[in-house]
């Protein structure tokens, strides 16, 4: 008889009020029936006819009509597809932050660097997935359609071909270096380029620049997101191809405005090479200022030729 | 079980599930049921239905309104009587016609392998 009670109260424990008693009072009389086609009320068959019942949970669940799972088929492609735009944004991201806190707070080095980075990245992929994982529960429990959450899906929303416009791999990769090391740029020149002289460190690069580091770092935090969406579409699309554009167009302005504004090579480092030039006559600044100009120029013009391309390959071929 | 096995359990399963409402509302169109009746009714036609799965089914119903219930009293023990609703003899006429055109295109269908 407690085996009984003690199941009915597992099935109705969670169940509002008002279904609550007249469930239990339901469950029991069906209990009830199946225990008189048994024959009797002995523990043996009491046990039988709960074991039919099976687990209350499931039955509760059943009862409540409630969803089993956490993301269903309706919404399971769609959440992968979520999970992993966030991911290839989120984790550059926060790797690229972690990475310059570190560097700001601490100074530079690869051990703390590594050690953080991967505690981050641990850090940051559990919230991905928990926060994308809660919002699709809720999607998944309110009574949005999907069309409502997402939009109707149409033949244009379908991905280019991998072949056609495909972006290598490596590409990507030098994407995240070359990124990373602009938006780290400004927090460590003072350590590691330049030139120790008499016990002084002499920064290659015109400290002056720093001043600018949050829009630096800003530039290369939109590289860092530009790459993570490179491998995450794998392939040149229209959208991915103005973005690359708008990150292009940031990067020029900002080395012209850099180059308008500041000397970009620290003069102190200039007075130290012309001090050990061989040949006194030879006019280090102009040498320079020579190679930078053309520095300059061939780095606008490779944007240039980048944004062109990306959006040339993100056209239907 | 081999794969084979299995597969044609799912399968099974699957195109039983969806004729268990179907069999419920015919069962109730010929007279009312308390639960453990209408089970071993459903028995006794060689279409078994859990009791884990009819239980909430036909409470699912009564709020759906395909079902009324009343709790009958007068016998030793409390027994809630399920019996169909306006709307579910419309629904039960509805479905069966559907069923019977449904079988027929079906036996169409596969009929150089009946």
């Amino acid at each position: 008889m407690k085996l009984i009670e003690r199941y009915v109260y597992a099935v109705t424990k969670h169940m509002p009020d008002d279904q609550r008693q007249e469930v239990a009072k339901e469950l029991r009389a069906n209990i009830e029936d199946m225990l008189e086609d048994k024959g009797s009320r002995s523990e043996k068959h009491i046990k039988q006819v709960l074991i039919e019942l099976g687990d209350p949970d499931v039955l509760a669940a059943t009862y409540r009509g409630s969803k089993q799972y956490v993301v269903g088929p309706e919404y399971y492609p769609v959440y992968v597809r979520t999970l992993r735009l966030v991911a290839a944004i989120g984790l550059p991201l926060a790797f690229a932050l972690n990475a310059i806190a570190r560097v700001v707070q601490d100074g530079f080095s690869v051990g703390a660097l590594i050690g953080t980075s991967v505690a981050t990245l641990i850090t940051v992929t559990a919230h991905i997935v928990f926060w994308t994982t809660l919002v699709f529960v809720i999607i998944e429990r309110t009574k949005t359609s999907r069309q409502q959450a997402f939009g109707e899906w149409t033949p244009d929303s379908l991905p280019e071909l991998l072949a056609k416009q495909h972006i290598p791999t490596s590409e990507v990769i030098t994407d995240f270096v070359g990124y990373g090391f602009i938006a780290l740029l400004p927090y460590i020149s003072g350590q590691f380029l330049g030139y120790k002289e008499n016990g002084a460190f002499v920064e290659t690069l015109n400290p002056a620049l720093w001043d600018w580091a949050p829009f630096i770092t800003a530039i290369g935090v939109l590289g860092l997101i530009k790459a993570g969406l490179k491998l995450y579409t794998k392939n040149w699309t229209m959208r991915l191809a103005s973005f690359n554009v708008l990150v292009n167009a940031a990067a020029i302005a900002g080395l012209l405005l850099l180059y308008a504004n500041t000397d970009i090579i620290n003069p102190d480092m200039v007075r130290v090479i012309q001090q050990h030039a061989t040949d006194s006559s030879i006019e280090i600044p102009q040498i320079i200022d020579w190679v930078f100009l053309i520095g300059i120029m061939s780095t606008v013009c490779t944007y240039i030729f980048d944004s062109v391309m990306s959006v040339l390959k993100s056209r239907n071929a | 079980m081999t794969d084979m096995d299995e597969l044609f359990q799912n399968q099974m399963l699957e195109l039983r599930r969806g004729s268990i409402v179907l069999a419920i509302v015919s069962v109730l169109h010929q007279g009312d049921h308390y639960g453990y009746s209408l089970l071993k009714e459903l028995e006794g036609l060689a279409f078994p239905v859990e009791g884990n799965t009819l239980y909430p089914l036909l409470r699912r119903l009564e709020k759906q309104e395909v079902l009324e219930s009343t709790w009958d009293t007068s016998d030793t023990r409390p027994r809630k009587y399920y019996r169909l609703t306006p709307a579910g003899k419309i629904l039960y006429k509805r479905l069966l016609a559907e069923w019977l055109d449904m079988t027929k295109k079906m036996n169409h269908m596969i009929k150089e392998d009946i």
